[in-house]
């Protein structure tokens, strides 16, 4: 299991985003490493904020295995243009990827430590792997599935909402099996929950 | 880190510096309206530069919605996203609040909640992208809300919040709603306020001609071809045929043959999310996109479970409730040319309408049901002249019926004389011609950045009200 912490300085309220370093360190380490400047916040007005957010942990490398029980071939969209992987009915692909959490460090009044604050824990899917058919706009993963020469149709999966979050603890190597025909049943737009094992 | 990964860490950073903002002012135990805007009255903020792999740069904030950029720097260009949904030139392009250059988006609304001691915040969202983004962003910036005022005041304020939604920021309400499972834990209510449900009369349009004064100051085509590469308004477009057989009689349509999109020479149906009707749009349609917008509008027309209905409450206007409105749809003509050709639409009865959003789409049709007269007083409608789709939100006969609903010892407010819209709205708008005359000076060189029209806050209240249509 891996514990990532890449370290970045985040106005929360400046809209103004910048990474300073990353690295592989303790999560301990983590908390030192946020105690550095601060820089004044102009974009919405408000006072400099006393919140900043690290990447605490990453998963274990995770396994998407979507299975095509449609019953037709199909296509799934690849990000970047890559090629479209193909499914026959009965195959399945598998997407190997890792969910990131971020979380803010929140310094109490006239002190110069952090906590962890239990707010604005966020995870992202990253280091995707071929075929990379995870695509990641907004706050949702997104298959983008092809039957024929058909228009895109998106399937939705959400990393928030799940018993256990991935913000929680650093997960363990899991396989997510998706059926298609399941996913395509649910209504549009409203994801299924892709939870840590 | 990857594009998609920064957009999204950045609009929730925006999120998060509103929050605190409004948590600095927050009064406890005090009820909370959240608005959502409708298409076009987010304010949008660009990258400085291209997106490297690294966070994206966003201060000081270069908005690209709007500000006098839109006149002078070719703003509206930068709104184009590319086929990997990236912003045009690897820019990334986030959501920052209502629009705010010279004027604030929904002040009049604003000074209501305030002046009625409702706390008040904009959720913005980024209007060009897929409705069912805007619903997820949105579960976020609740959460964020919850813990934010939690944490500093002690108090979760999503149990009195009232989520207020003007025209498409109701869609993306409506798909929140099929997000969440315990609607009481998320909001006390959702007020709709000319919500397309089931689509606008004036949307499909744009994808043949623009959008005025854009297209004066880039050209028709450019523009259309423009607003072809942005998903989510597809959404916009009028009720889709299965929508329709499923609900035209709760909607108010006599018959299932009274589909309202028609073509003018054999008065057939012609469903604008068919792409057996793609040949009727120009080349530049995005099926993808159109197919999403489909697929969207499934859930938007979903049922909502009882317990969510009995906290939704939509409000509409017409002009003349014995009018439906309906469109005819046309061939698209040989050798189109957005130069010289309008688009092959008739908008039929539009006084149906709010002049945006006919009657029959504001409603939902579980609630606009007759067959249920219990939900009778969540649908509340405005009749006659004077309820103009953009103003909706700042009128003071709706504010009035939504105030009750907040707080019961809410005090009525009344509009400055000589108007029904409230609050600090006393600048008269420049008009859709003196928009438009502006905008062609600029083309054409004989007005400049220090223009007094550019600084003038009238020019700027009716260019808003032009995209608000």
């Amino acid at each position: 299991m891996r514990l990532v912490v890449a370290v970045t300085l985040r106005w929360l309220a400046a809209g103004s985003v910048s990474r300073l370093a990353a690295g592989r360190v303790s999560r301990l380490a983590a908390v030192v490493l946020v105690a550095g400047s601060v820089q004044a916040c102009h974009h919405t007005g408000t006072t400099p904020p006393t919140v900043r957010q690290v990447e605490l942990h990453a998963s274990d490398p995770q396994t998407l295995v979507v299975v095509n029980d449609l019953g037709v071939p199909v296509r799934l969209d690849a990000t970047g243009g890559g090629m479209p992987p193909s499914l026959s009915p009965g195959d399945r692909l598998t997407q190997r990827f890792v969910v990131v959490s971020i979380a803010d460090l929140v310094q109490p009044p006239d002190v110069t430590w952090y906590r962890i604050s239990p707010t604005g824990r966020t995870d992202y899917v990253t280091d995707q792997a071929p075929p990379q058919v995870l695509f990641t706009a907004g706050r949702d993963v997104e298959l983008r599935l092809r039957r024929g020469d058909a228009a895109a149709e998106p399937l939705l999966f959400s990393l928030q909402g799940c018993t256990t979050g991935w913000s929680q603890r650093p997960a363990p190597p899991a396989d997510h099996v998706i059926s298609l025909a399941d996913a395509v049943a649910t209504l549009p737009g409203v994801p299924r929950r892709l939870c840590p094992q | 880190m990857d594009y998609a990964t920064a957009r999204a860490n950045a609009v929730r950073t925006v999120y998060a510096g509103r929050i605190a903002a409004f948590s600095e002012n927050y009064r406890v135990g005090r009820p909370t309206v959240v608005v959502l805007p409708g298409g076009m009255g987010s304010q949008l903020d660009r990258s400085r530069a291209p997106f490297d792999g690294s966070a994206p740069e966003f201060s000081p904030a270069p908005t690209v919605w709007m500000d006098p950029g839109i006149f002078f720097d070719g703003d509206g260009l930068k709104l184009e996203i590319d086929a990997q949904d990236r912003d045009i030139g690897d820019y990334v392009i986030i959501p920052d609040g209502p629009l705010r250059y010279l004027f604030v988006a929904y002040d009049g609304t604003e000074a209501w909640a305030l002046g009625s001691d409702f706390n008040y915040v904009v959720f913005g969202f980024d209007w060009r992208r897929p409705i069912e983004e805007a619903a997820g962003f949105l579960e976020d910036f609740l959460a964020l809300l919850r813990d934010t005022i939690r944490r500093v005041h002690s108090e979760n304020p999503l149990p009195t919040t009232t989520l207020l939604a003007h025209s498409q920021g109701g869609l993306a309400a409506k798909v929140f709603l099929h997000r969440i499972s315990d609607m009481a834990a998320w909001c006390a209510r959702l007020i709709t306020v000319a919500t397309p449900f089931y689509g606008t009369s004036t949307h499909m349009q744009r994808y043949y001609v623009g959008q005025s004064p854009l297209d004066i100051l880039h050209g028709s085509e450019r523009v259309a071809r423009i607003i072809a590469t942005l998903p989510g308004p597809y959404a916009l477009l009028p009720i889709d045929r299965p929508a329709f057989d499923a609900d035209f009689a709760r909607l108010g349509f006599p018959s299932a043959s009274d589909y309202p999109v028609t073509d003018p020479v054999t008065g057939a149906a012609v469903d604008p999310y068919d792409a057996g009707n793609l040949n009727r749009y120009p080349s530049w349609l995005n099926a993808d996109h159109l197919e999403r917008a489909r697929r969207i509008r499934r859930t938007i027309a979903a049922p909502l479970p009882a317990a969510m209905l009995e906290r939704t409450f939509n409000i509409r206007a017409v002009a003349n409730a014995g009018e439906r409105t309906r469109l005819e749809w046309g061939q698209l003509p040989a050798n189109f040319d957005p130069r010289v050709d309008d688009a092959p639409i008739e908008i039929l009865q539009q006084a149906g309408s709010d002049g945006t959003v006919p009657g029959w789409s504001a409603w939902l049709a579980q609630i606009a049901d007759p067959a249920r007269p219990d939900l009778a007083a969540h649908r509340i409608q405005f009749e006659g002249p004077g309820y103009e789709h953009g103003d909706m939100l700042e009128h003071v006969d709706v504010l009035n019926r939504i105030g009750p609903m907040i707080d019961p010892g809410y005090a009525p407010v009344t509009a400055p004389a000589g108007s029904r819209l409230y609050g600090p709205q006393t600048t008269e708008r420049a008009s859709s011609a003196q928009v438009r005359d502006f905008a062609s000076d600029v083309t054409e060189g004989r007005a400049g950045r220090t223009d007094p029209r550019a600084h003038s806050e009238r020019m700027w209240r009716g260019l808003a009200r032009e995209f608000k249509r």
